[in-house]
């Protein structure tokens, strides 16, 4: 997998780094498994108020928003060291993170969307946290566009970082918008101002295992996910010097 | 009641097959880039073979000329 021109010991440590994403990928993908029979098997089903059983989505659907706005800290957490060092290894991980992000986010939105259906009567409502949610999404895909529009890799690295560091400004944001302001979004953890109109369900001691396997489970796959899109990112620059040396030498 | 049952089990085995499809996708997405990288770095390295073989060739016919003008 890696390229030709690799001294030996670069070759080695690039080898092994993929034997341990392997790994992580084989774990990750047992650990789904036990996750999704957790879920269906051992967990209690919802009462009427939270959805019956599509209450069930709930695991899947706070573990894929944890990455979701996880993934913009890291993303934001990366920029910050690629100013502070001008390393581009920091700006591949933004990237890797921010196209991870991209995608739980969008898992989030549509399992959101099909929980609410059964609960709310309604696909969407333009409450504050969807709201915020919705922007988000679309703050990642403008993120990713920004990215494809520069050439100069410094300078793209340069905007993205900053770009980055000032979307993250949003996790927090929608993390207390459900626990601050009235919101039809239940606030699953810590005190809301209107935890017995949202529907709450509570997480009981059984429930609250399960959704810590989710979370560690989903964890796991962002690592796994992120490790790899970090070597395919590398590949690409690696793979673009060396096209750039051919024609330098022509 | 059976999970089967609930009228709203629809609702769950949609989220969990978009879980799943969405995670397959990007799965597949990542693999194919990484095929398509190993294509890349195949023709990019026979290129690069081939221009060091011919820069060989054309400084050892450089060399022969040279000594060749000598003589």
């Amino acid at each position: 997998m890696e390229s030709a021109i690799q001294p030996p010991a670069a070759a080695t440590r690039i080898q092994s780094r993929e034997q341990v994403t392997r790994a992580i990928g084989l774990a990750a993908a047992g650990m789904l498994a036990v996750a999704l029979v957790m879920v269906f098997v051992i967990a209690p089903s919802g009462d009427v108020r939270s959805g019956g059983e599509a209450q069930r989505i709930f695991y899947f659907h706070l573990s894929s928003a944890w990455l979701g706005f996880g993934a913009w800290l890291v993303t934001a957490f990366c920029g910050v060291r690629y100013l502070q060092t001008r390393d581009l290894r920091w700006d591949r991980r933004a990237h890797a993170s921010a196209e991870i992000g991209v995608l739980f986010i969008t898992l989030t939105l549509l399992s959101g969307m099909l929980w609410g259906r059964p609960t709310w009567n309604a696909w969407w409502t333009w409450d504050f946290k969807l709201t915020l949610s919705a922007l988000q999404f679309l703050m990642y895909v403008a993120y990713l566009m920004l990215r494809g529009g520069i050439e100069n890799p410094e300078q793209r690295a340069r905007f993205a970082s900053v770009y980055g560091i000032v979307g993250a400004l949003t996790v927090p944001l929608n993390f207390l918008v459900s626990r601050v302001l009235q919101s039809i979004h239940p606030a699953v953890f810590g005190p809301s101002v209107n935890a017995a109109e949202q529907g709450g369900f509570g997480v009981s001691s059984e429930r609250f295992v399960i959704l810590l396997f989710c979370l560690a489970t989903f964890t796991l796959i962002y690592v796994f996910l992120l490790r790899w899109r970090v070597r395919l990112l590398e590949r690409e620059d690696e793979l673009a010097a060396r096209k750039a040396a051919l024609i330098e030498a022509t | 009641m059976n999970l089967l049952e609930d009228k709203n089990a629809v609702y769950l085995f949609t989220a969990y097959g978009l879980f799943l499809g969405g995670l397959a996708i990007y799965l597949a997405s990542l693999w194919l880039r990484s095929r398509s990288l190993d294509r890349d770095e195949e023709i990019l390295r026979q290129i690069e073979e081939e221009e060091r073989r011919s820069s060989k060739a054309s400084s050892r016919t450089s060399d022969s000329r040279d000594g060749g003008a000598a003589v």
